[in-house]
This record gives C-alpha cells, sequence and structure tokens, in this order.
C-alpha cells in the first residue's frame, strides 16, 4: 500500500487512526498498542504476505539478544552474533545474486542465481535493529516491552523507506500518554505536511519520472539536451519522490502523535558536499556516523586514517543502497569527494558560496547517474550524452526547430503527439515550480515549524491535497524510488 | 482559528471541490459514460485509443448495433454513411488484436441489452503482426479518471485548442467513431508515398508477419463474438494494387490464414479479386498508398452496405 494511494489515504489511515483512538480512549492502551503494531504488519504484507514472517523473524531475534545483551555485561560474541546474522539476512536477500554474478564472470562460471524478491524496507528495519543491538551492548537501551519493541520497528509510516528511526526517539514517544489522546495540533500538523508530501511524490516526482525512463532505459543515444533533461529530471524526481515520501511520514506518524525526525533540509542547496551530506537522508548520515565512521575510528586516528575511513564509510553507503557496481562507484564518487572536500577544508581553502554550490550541485547530478542507471552501459550513455560527445541536439532535430516548436523534444521522452501541447505547458510548469521550489523556498519542515491554523495553510492544504488527487486519477505509474533500497 | 475547526474547515472544504469536480464531470460526461445517451451523439476529442475504449461502457452499445473493427486501414471509413445501420468504427491507428480485442470485449461485456448485432472485420496484416498491447492507453483506470483527473483537463485543454482551429481536426465527424485521415494527409502526393513503400519493400526493409499468439487472441476474439450470437462479417482489406502485386504471395498467406477463423456461417468478401482492380490501381483510391482517400473509402461502403443489405434486407437492421 502506497501512502499515495487512495486505500492508504482513504481507508487504511483513517480506519487505523480512529480505531487507534477509540481504544486510547477507552483506555485499553495495551490493546491501542497491539492494533497499531498489527495495522503496520497488516500495512507491510499488504505488497506480498510472504515478507511477514522474515520481519517477524527478524524482529523477535533482535529483541531476544537485546535483552540478553542489556542483562548481561560486555557479551562482544553475541553483540557479534546479532551483527553479523543481521547482516546475514540482509546480505543473503540483497546481495547474494550480486555476488554469485561476479562470481560467475570471474571464474567464467555458471552457477545460476537465485532471483530472490527483496523484502520491503529490509535495508532500513535490519539498521535499525542493528542500532538497537550496539546500544544494548553499551547499556544505551532499556528492559523494553516486546510490543512497544515491534511498534518501534514495524510503525507503518516509517517502515518501508524510513526515515531511519532510533529507538531512544521513538521509544519514549510510545510510552508517553499524553500521546495516546487526539491532538489537533499535531493532527493539522500532520495533514498539512502530509499534503506537501504528496503533492511533491505525485505532482512533481511522478511527472519527471516519464522523463527519467525515457532517457535513461529507453532511448538509445541521448544527445546533450537530452541527457541533461534526464540526468536532471532524475536529479530532482530522486529528491521530490524521497522527500515528499518522508513528509508523508512525518505527517502520518503526526497523526499517532509520534515525530519522526527529520530526513531532508534542502539538499540541494548545499555549497558543499559534507553539507549535502548533513541535508540529504539525515538519518542514515546519522547512523553511517555513528555505527560505522566514529567505532572506525573517525577522526580520532590521524588525518590519513580519517580520510580513510570517510571513504570506507561511503563505500559502504553506496553499497547499503544496492547490489551492483553502480551503486559501487556512486560510492566511490561520493567518498573521493568527501576526501577531498575534507583535504581543501584543512588547507582553509573556501569557495565562494556559488561556485561552492555549482560544483556540488553538479557534482550530485552526475553521480545520480550512476545510482539510477540501471547498468554501467547505460550510465556511459547518458554521460557521454552529457559530455556532448553525441551532438548537442537529437539528430532528427535542428535548433531552428527546437525553437519554434519547443514540445517537439518531448517526443523523444514519450509524450503523446496529441497531448502533446498540454503535456508541455505542464512539464514547463512543474520544472519551473521545481527550481523555484528547489532553490528559492523553504523547505516542507520550515514551513511546517511556520504553519498556523490560518486561511491561508487552509487554502494551501486544500488545493495541495486537490491537484494531488486529481493527478493521482489519471493514468500514472507510482512508485517510490526508495523502496528498492 | 484553532486547530479543530481549521481541520474540520479542511475536510470540508476539500470534500465539497471534489464534489463540485466529480459533478462537473458527471455532467460533462465526454465519453458518455456516467448519463443516459441513447440517441445522443458524442465526438471524439483526443486519443482515439482511449476515448473508443471508454465510450465502450455505455455509449457505443446504448447507441450503435454494429462494429467496425481494424487498425487505421479502417479508422479512415466513415460508417454514418452506411444508411440503415448504426456501426460504430472501433478501429484505430495501430491497433493489434490484443488492443482491439479489449475494445470489442469491453464493448460487448457492457451491452446489457444486447444492441450490438453484428461485428465486422477489417482482415488486414497489421492486426496479427504482434501482439499486446502497446501503450497504456486502454488502462481500466481510465474510468473512474473520467470523473475528474489531469487526463480530463488535458481533454479540455485538447477541445479548447480544436475550437480555436475546427478545420484541421480530423475528428470533426467522429461521433462513429470515424477519423478523417484526409485532414491529417491533405498535403501529401500519394503516389510518391507509394512508390516509396513499394521500393522499402523491393528492399527488403518491409516483412509481412504474421504473429501465431495475435492469431491465437484473433481466434479467441471470434469465438467470443460467436458465443454472444452475434453476427460476423468480414472483409480482406482493399489493397493497392502494385503493392499487393509484389506481396501477392505474402498477403494471401496471412488472409487465408485469418480466413480460417471463419466459418460458412459467417459472410467473408474480399476486396484483392479482380472486381475491385480498377478502384485499386487507382492511385486517387489511397492518400498515402495504404490508407483510403475518402474516395476509395466510399467504394468500400458501399460494398459493406451490400453485403449487409443481402443479409438483412434493403432497410437494413430491424431493431
Amino acid at each position: 500500500m502506497l501512502f499515495s494511494s487512495f486505500e492508504f489515504i482513504f481507508i487504511f489511515l483513517p480506519i487505523t487512526f480512529f480505531i487507534y483512538f477509540y481504544f486510547n480512549r477507552l483506555k485499553m492502551l495495551k490493546v491501542s498498542r497491539l492494533f497499531l503494531l498489527l495495522a503496520s504488519l497488516f500495512f507491510y504484507s499488504w505488497w506480498n504476505v510472504w515478507y511477514l514472517p522474515i520481519i517477524l523473524l527478524s524482529m523477535s531475534f533482535n529483541y531476544l539478544i537485546g535483552v540478553y545483551l542489556n542483562k548481561v555485561d560486555s557479551n562482544k560474541v553475541v553483540l557479534y552474533f546479532g551483527i553479523i546474522s543481521n547482516l546475514l539476512l540482509l546480505g543473503y536477500f540483497k546481495y547474494v545474486d550480486f555476488f554469485l554474478e561476479n562470481i560467475n564472470l570471474i571464474l567464467d562460471d555458471d552457477i545460476s542465481l537465485l532471483h530472490l524478491a527483496l523484502p520491503l524496507g529490509i535495508s532500513f528495519f535490519t539498521f535499525q535493529q542493528i542500532a538497537y543491538l550496539v546500544d544494548s551492548y553499551n547499556s544505551k537501551t532499556s528492559d523494553y516491552d516486546f510490543i512497544n519493541y515491534a511498534v518501534f520497528v514495524t510503525f507503518f509510516p516509517q517502515l518501508i523507506a524510513g526515515p531511519i528511526v532510533h529507538h531512544e526517539e521513538m521509544m519514549p514517544q510510545f510510552e508517553n500518554l499524553k500521546n495516546k489522546l487526539i491532538n489537533y495540533h499535531n493532527i493539522a500538523l500532520g495533514l498539512f505536511i502530509f499534503s506537501i508530501g504528496l503533492f511533491k511524490k505525485i505532482v512533481i516526482a511522478d511527472s519527471l519520472s516519464v522523463w527519467v525512463a525515457n532517457g535513461f532505459d529507453k532511448a538509445e543515444v541521448l544527445s546533450f539536451v537530452d541527457s541533461w533533461i534526464s540526468s536532471l529530471s532524475y536529479t530532482f524526481q530522486l529528491y521530490y519522490d524521497f522527500s515528499g515520501y518522508t513528509d508523508m511520514a512525518i505527517g502520518a506518524a503526526l497523526l499517532f502523535n509520534i515525530k519522526l525526525p527529520i530526513n531532508f533540509n534542502s539538499p540541494y542547496k548545499a555549497r558543499n558536499i559534507q553539507d549535502f551530506w548533513r541535508r540529504w537522508h539525515i538519518t542514515l548520515s546519522r547512523f553511517l556516523r555513528d555505527y560505522i565512521y566514529i567505532p572506525l575510528g573517525g577522526n580520532r586516528k590521524g588525518s590519513v586514517r580519517t580520510y580513510v575511513n570517510l571513504f570506507i564509510t561511503f563505500l559502504l553507503g553506496g553499497i547499503w543502497h544496492g547490489a551492483g557496481w553502480n551503486f559501487i562507484i556512486w560510492g566511490i564518487l561520493h567518498g573521493v569527494a568527501t576526501v577531498v572536500h575534507r583535504f581543501f577544508n584543512r588547507l582553509s581553502i573556501i569557495l565562494p558560496y556559488w561556485f561552492g554550490w555549482f560544483l556540488t550541485f553538479n557534482f550530485l547530478n552526475i553521480s545520480w547517474v550512476f545510482f539510477r542507471a540501471k547498468t554501467f552501459d547505460d550510465a556511459l550513455k547518458v554521460l557521454s550524452g552529457m559530455f556532448g560527445f553525441e551532438g548537442f541536439l537529437p539528430k532528427h532535430m535542428t535548433f531552428s526547430e527546437l525553437l519554434a516548436s519547443p514540445n517537439k523534444i518531448l517526443f523523444d521522452f514519450g509524450f503523446s503527439a496529441g497531448q502533446s501541447s498540454f503535456d508541455f505547458l505542464l512539464t514547463a510548469l512543474i520544472s519551473m515550480g521545481v527550481v523555484f521550489g528547489t532553490f528559492f523556498m523553504k523547505n516542507s519542515i520550515e514551513s511546517l515549524h511556520e504553519f498556523k491554523p490560518t486561511r491561508f495553510y487552509l487554502l494551501w492544504f486544500v488545493l495541495a491535497m486537490l491537484i494531488s488527487l486529481l493527478f493521482m486519477n489519471s493514468l500514472k505509474e507510482t512508485e517510490f524510488l526508495y523502496f528498492d533500497f | 482559528m484553532i486547530f479543530k475547526k481549521f481541520i474540520q474547515q479542511a475536510f470540508l472544504l476539500l470534500a465539497l471541490a471534489l464534489l463540485l469536480i466529480v459533478g462537473i464531470h458527471y455532467w460533462w460526461d465526454p465519453y458518455g459514460i456516467w448519463q443516459e445517451v441513447t440517441g445522443k451523439r458524442i465526438k471524439m476529442i483526443e486519443s482515439a485509443r482511449t476515448t473508443k475504449y471508454l465510450m465502450g461502457f455505455n455509449y457505443i452499445p446504448s447507441n450503435f448495433n454494429g462494429l467496425l473493427i481494424g487498425p487505421s486501414l479502417s479508422a479512415d471509413m466513415n460508417t454514418q454513411l452506411i444508411q440503415n445501420y448504426k456501426i460504430y468504427n472501433v478501429s484505430f491507428n495501430g491497433g493489434n488484436i490484443t488492443e482491439l480485442s479489449i475494445v470489442v470485449r469491453n464493448i460487448l461485456e457492457h451491452d446489457k441489452n444486447k444492441n450490438i448485432k453484428f461485428v465486422i472485420f477489417c482482415l488486414n496484416t497489421y492486426m496479427t503482426k504482434n501482439h499486446g498491447e502497446k501503450s497504456t492507453a486502454l488502462d481500466p483506470r481510465y474510468y473512474l479518471g473520467t470523473l475528474g483527473s489531469i487526463d480530463t483537463l488535458g481533454l479540455l485543454y485538447s477541445k479548447y485548442k480544436k475550437s480555436l482551429d475546427p478545420k484541421g481536426d480530423k475528428f470533426h465527424d467522429s461521433t462513429y467513431g470515424f477519423i478523417d485521415h484526409d485532414k491529417r494527409e491533405k498535403n501529401q502526393n500519394s503516389q510518391k508515398m507509394l512508390f516509396e513503400k513499394l521500393e522499402k519493400m523491393r528492399k527488403g526493409e518491409e516483412k509481412l508477419v504474421l504473429d501465431a499468439t495475435a492469431m491465437q487472441e484473433f481466434k479467441a476474439l471470434v469465438a467470443y463474438i460467436r458465443g454472444k450470437k452475434i453476427k460476423i462479417f468480414a472483409y480482406t482489406y482493399p489493397r493497392q494494387y502494385d503493392m499487393y502485386m509484389l506481396w501477392k504471395d505474402d498477403y494471401n498467406r496471412i488472409y487465408e490464414a485469418q480466413k480460417d477463423l471463419f466459418t460458412k456461417e459467417d459472410v467473408l468478401f474480399d476486396f484483392n479479386d479482380h472486381r475491385f482492380n480498377a478502384f485499386r490501381k487507382d492511385y486517387a483510391s489511397y492518400i498515402d498508398g495504404s490508407h483510403l482517400s475518402q474516395k476509395g473509402a466510399t467504394i468500400v461502403l458501399k460494398e459493406i452496405k451490400k453485403q449487409l443489405d443481402n443479409y438483412y434486407g434493403e432497410n437494413g437492421y430491424e431493431e
């Protein structure tokens, strides 16, 4: 069930909300918690009920290990057993085919691939639970009740694609009695940010996805113009898709008086790569910092070791995102960029704001090509167009033709002839909105902080929902990009 | 404004706005889905594939008693000119048997009053060249989309654009599903285009293919229609004479395979026999060597009417 589906918005969310607070009102707190757990598991099983045993097994296993680590002092063997078991589960589903493909390539062998379906959100709930184990080992966790723990792992707004929540920030919220009461302030905030997220996902990200798919997957050759349209479309699609999802997650959680951590803070306004990672997928950066970079030694073991630690952290970040050489290359690029930035920083070389922003944004745009391309050849196809090796314009189009009828370029990107002028108008509006919204407007979290129950926000909510619903009722394919990770 | 009031007003306003949008679309009803449309005539605005699919939910079964099925080759047949019969032309550009089958089945499934009494197949090579849907144009999600979506906004925009230039509208006379290719192709040199095509064929750049899965789907569609006790007519498309002669064996191989799907109870007639040679040799019968001009279409329509009259009598189909 997608957040941006009619069944979620009009059936699942309202029913879960009302029943949950009905039980709370009757002071049946354990029942309401159990109901929230069951609702979350139902939400999870909606895609494929066979995923359910995996998450139940993972949850029970980690809970027991956590309880044991909490009771016994410094048992590293059990901690490692717990972490390795989690990584093996993740590795089995996510990386085994990649591993076998490379074995086949190296040994010129033909070992059959397993073609396993990746259980949804496995990367997210595995990381979440590894953090819980490490903190249990360090005596930073309490004796959590299993139902509370299970709700922490499966709470439906964050289950599939984060934010990667930490038990320290979530468990007290689930246990706080004040959060069991309907809070109109939180509901209003939740609805507001949910409407922003829905708009970002449905109206912007899904509209751009047509350009992206045609550029990356369908076209055989991309000109300079085509390739920049494709890569920029993906750069913005990914941001609006993922941050839109996160906004909806934050909004849905707020209805239940649960505050999820911020995950995005205008990442494309970043002036350098370090700044970017403080603004993009913040909860992943936090996890990588706390559970990989710092345990590796962080910056405490000299400058060379710091560079190595940074590089390893980003490399693992790349691998976490997916099983493929493109993700590894993407991780390497970000690792190298971070090392270079740190080196320049040590030399006290600071670039002017606009130049720094320009470099960072273009670096991101180029590196996302590897992130999106299904194969290395596809990435090279887009990059070769971006660097001008395939001509400036599509081969069948002259510059004067393009100026006379700019919507002709849309044919390359999958728009039908009949609808082209309307689609062009719509796409032009959306593109302008994307540029303006990304670089010149406050982001959704900043807007949330300024929210007041005034007519302005009332109108904004109604319009955002209305336009999104119109888009939802249209024939557009919709899938959240981060579900794949 | 307090938060509770804000939430109440937000939901109320949203519900009212949604009701208004749905209400407007219900009233507009560009595909004749939601209202009583018997006796009404609705023109297509855009996208023949989707429109003919959506009109199949109500408009076509409510108003017509025959269907003409084929790709673009038969889409430019103005069946309104066949007097005494109400034949909706469900053909559309590039329509293969998979897509045509979806549209035809949709119409017949929604024909609760059993208005559709006969179908006419235009047998041709494109219909069985491949199988599978070529786009998302026939997605069932369009159905609810007709009550308000970006697609209907696009439709409204197209309607507005066409009102500025009505002469260029190939759907100007489309209440019976007619697509006026002459509008689209008015500046084409038919003869030149034909020679180019013949040249391609001689070089082997174009090949006639018969897809086995498509034939299975065709067979299933014919059986489905027969199961509904609907009379079947079928004609082989009149290929331009030079083109036909160049590829006679291939054309005949495909036409024969298609004809094998029909029985003695069905009415089959062939436009590629000698009786129509003069018509097929006349370049003016075509607009591009393949598609019929209105001059050519008139001859085909006359023959269709003759065959229908032979079966139903000169007064046409009696309700």
